[in-house]
């Protein structure tokens, strides 16, 4: 490993421990009990959970003092995201909107939305991604991850396979050339793009200004890439390649268009995925007999994936403010009113949920919620799903993998952007 | 749980906007085309697959799928 790349992997778990620290605050590392309570006692409430906890709140990431009320079940979240011509999204863009010049999908809403998913979707959907598994997903993580750990018997998998390998995987599916560079400095830009929302002012004028300059620096590094592509001519079937021949609304795109467009999908490009795929190896180590089952009946994968995603899932709240007046439960929500949806709490609602704090594969699912759910749902999830799949399976090639007892168990902590701080594990080395 | 007896498919083609969820849940039961847009090679539902196909509709983000009484 050279030094160079280890010097990333250390920016990377830097930024990495940032953003969970951000999202942490003043909340216990298990959040469940009180989930518990609050879905028992009140279930619709005033205030808003993730500022409570002096956490960053897409419900109002300024800090304008914006109305809020928490929803802790499973079904008010659930028709408040089927709901988008009444509850609106436009407010998750706040804050750090500016750095990407507005162009964030997750913000818009009504008509707009719907013409930018249908052409930008194409590339993510399940066909598109299910042909990548075996020629590009396995590939990356076989031959430049897990056969490289093998020998080793030990690694902290976070830093040395869950942070690296989504990005190195996205990032060849756009078509970027391989360079280690370039994959530190974006991923790293991504994240201080969206570190702008800050609840202590003080940061907020520093990460404020901070993100605007990433936003820049992103767009000035794939300007280059995105006109190198287009002068090689050679359309390839990767992002860049289908949206230099794709048209919307009968035009085709810019240089400077899908720039913009690429920027966007960055900021969600990888760090989701490591955590989600750190969060399940978390969960399948505390239970060694869940582990052995799906090493045992690898069709089970998939429902391992969702299963420890519904159970603990990365993305713990969404937020969507009021079109008009509303009810919900039985409160009156004036427009104009944001929720915020713990996406945490209603996957352990037991009124949906049979024994909601077991991780149980072959439980009776009911849709996830933990890709967001509606027409905003997660757009690169098939990416995501099928990453993690190809991972576990590989990593599940491990013999006797456990946690390394040199290191304290990881703890999976914070009410957004779950994750643990590090994830030392052993195998039997051949 | 299931329900014994026979189950089709219903798909409100117009409102799906090829999310895949279904086809993630049941591929068993929902195709999808080239566009990403859901279909079924036969609308009855395969016995043993009930809950599955049940759970797929359910998923939909789009409400686009109901199992009813064939």
């Amino acid at each position: 490993m050279t030094a160079k790349y280890d010097a990333m992997l250390d920016q990377m778990v830097k930024d990495y421990s940032l953003v969970t620290n951000g999202y942490a605050g003043a909340a216990p590392a298990n959040p469940y009990p009180m989930f518990e309570e609050r879905r028992a006692k009140c279930p619709v409430a005033h205030g808003d959970l993730l500022q409570e906890n002096s956490i960053p709140s897409m419900a109002d990431y300024m800090m304008t003092g914006r109305p809020v009320v928490t929803l802790y079940r499973y079904n008010d979240i659930h028709s408040v995201l089927m709901n988008p011509q009444d509850w609106l999204s436009h407010i998750v863009g706040d804050g750090f909107g500016a750095a990407v010049d507005n162009m964030l999908l997750t913000a818009m809403d009504g008509e707009q939305h719907t013409k930018y998913r249908k052409t930008l979707q194409k590339p993510f959907m399940r066909g598109q991604i299910r042909k990548l598994m075996d020629t590009l997903i396995r590939p990356v993580v076989v031959n430049e991850f897990v056969n490289q750990l093998r020998p080793h018997g030990k690694a902290d998998l976070l830093r040395e396979f869950a942070l690296p390998f989504p990005i190195r995987a996205m990032y060849a599916y756009f078509g970027f050339p391989h360079n280690e560079d370039l994959l530190g400095n974006l991923a790293s830009w991504a994240i201080q793009v969206v570190a702008a929302p800050q609840t202590d002012p003080e940061l907020a004028k520093i990460t404020i200004p901070q993100s605007m300059v990433a936003g820049q620096s992103m767009y000035e590094t794939l300007m280059p890439i995105v006109q190198q592509y287009r002068e090689r001519g050679e359309m390839r079937n990767d992002i860049l390649g289908y949206m230099m021949t794709t048209e919307h609304e009968g035009e085709k795109f810019s240089d400077e268009d899908i720039a913009n467009f690429i920027r966007m999908l960055l900021l969600a490009a990888g760090e989701t995925t490591t955590r989600s795929f750190a969060n399940m190896i978390v969960q399948l180590l505390e239970e060694p007999k869940v582990l052995e089952e799906v090493r045992q009946d690898r069709s089970l994968v998939p429902k391992a994936v969702m299963e420890t995603m519904r159970r603990d899932p990365t993305a713990g709240a969404v937020a969507r403010i009021a079109a008009r007046d509303m009810e919900v439960g039985d409160m009156t929500i004036p427009k104009g009113t944001a929720v915020l949806c713990s996406i945490a709490s209603a996957n352990r609602d037991p009124e949906v949920y049979e024994d909601p704090d077991r991780l149980w594969l072959k439980r009776p699912m009911r849709p996830l919620l933990s890709f967001g759910f509606g027409p905003h749902m997660c757009m690169g999830m098939h990416m995501a799903l099928t990453e993690m799949e190809v991972a576990l399976e590989e990593i599940l090639e491990l013999p006797n993998l456990r946690f390394d007892p040199d290191y304290p168990k990881p703890e999976i902590r914070g009410l957004n952007m779950r994750g643990p701080d590090a994830l030392h594990v052993l195998w039997d080395a051949d | 749980m299931s329900e014994k007896g026979n189950l089709k498919v219903v798909i409100n083609k117009p409102a799906c906007c090829g999310y895949g969820v279904c086809a993630e849940i049941c591929p068993e039961v929902y195709k999808l085309d080239e566009h990403g847009i859901v279909y079924v090679d036969d609308e009855i539902v395969p016995e043993g697959l009930e809950d599955a196909a049940r759970e797929g509709a359910d998923a939909c983000p789009q409400s686009a799928l109901a199992i009813v009484d064939a």
